[in-house]
């Protein structure tokens, strides 16, 4: 049996697919508030955005070539990191007077939704991970979803084409400024 | 720095979408490590913090 048809699951896919969309979310809505807001993205700001794409990563290959463990990794892996460096930002600006990075959304600032996001992943993807017969091997592929995984790959594609541009104008091929108040280029 | 990074994440997204899932998952590692270096680099060389 080809690694292909490993423990491809339907109920475990569609909660793979339920938390990549919402992961995609978020990347959109952090993109959506720099341009809606005005708010230029400071570096680690961007950072947080490669953790989250790089979660996204992990549930893409999960859906694309079945789900495994070493997918699962990659998952709580790059969560651990953008919650580092969420956590990073909330340091920077937690003692009283030394100010804050943008505006509020429901209370937090986007650093802070981001570590909790992040943990959120974290305990997800543990849980999931967790369900053995999603790994057991089987004899079918169950199509019905492919269509769900080519429109959340492309998504995914014009979300990190879109941060590219964004970047680049903000930063060029330099280091980003550590308050970015215009684009540069 | 940021844009080479985004860059070599979306050649390994359209990597794996294509079914190159090695070649998707070592893109991955190297880029995320460096990821942390990046990072850390921030930490202590743009930030001016000790570790």
């Amino acid at each position: 049996m080809s690694w292909h048809n490993l423990g491809i699951n339907t109920m475990e896919r569609l909660c793979n697919a339920i938390e990549l969309s919402g992961v995609a979310l978020v990347l959109f809505m952090a993109l959506s508030f720099q341009f809606i807001f005005k708010e230029l993205p400071c570096p680690l700001c961007l950072l947080q955005r490669v953790g989250f794409f790089c979660v996204a990563f992990g549930f893409l290959m999960n859906l694309r070539f079945g789900l495994r463990p070493s997918h699962y990794a990659i998952i709580i892996l790059s969560a651990l990191f953008t919650s580092f460096v969420a956590l990073r930002q909330i340091a920077l600006h937690v003692v009283p007077g030394t100010g804050a990075y943008g505006d509020p959304i429901f209370g937090f600032h986007l650093y802070t939704w981001s570590f909790i996001v992040s943990m959120l992943i974290i305990i997800a993807t543990a849980l999931m991970m967790g369900v053995d017969r999603q790994y057991y091997p089987v004899k079918t592929v169950n199509g019905r979803y492919r269509w769900i995984v080519h429109a959340l790959f492309a998504a995914l594609v014009i979300l990190l084409g879109a941060n590219i541009i964004s970047v680049y104008f903000e930063c060029g091929f330099a280091q980003c400024p550590e308050n970015p108040t215009q684009y540069i280029v | 720095m940021m844009v080479l990074i985004f860059s070599v994440l979306l050649l390994a997204v359209i990597l794996a979408w294509i079914g190159y899932r090695k070649s998707a998952q070592y893109i991955f590692a190297a880029i995320f490590v460096v990821a942390i270096i990046w990072f850390n680099h921030h930490m202590t060389s743009q930030l001016t913090i000790e570790l």
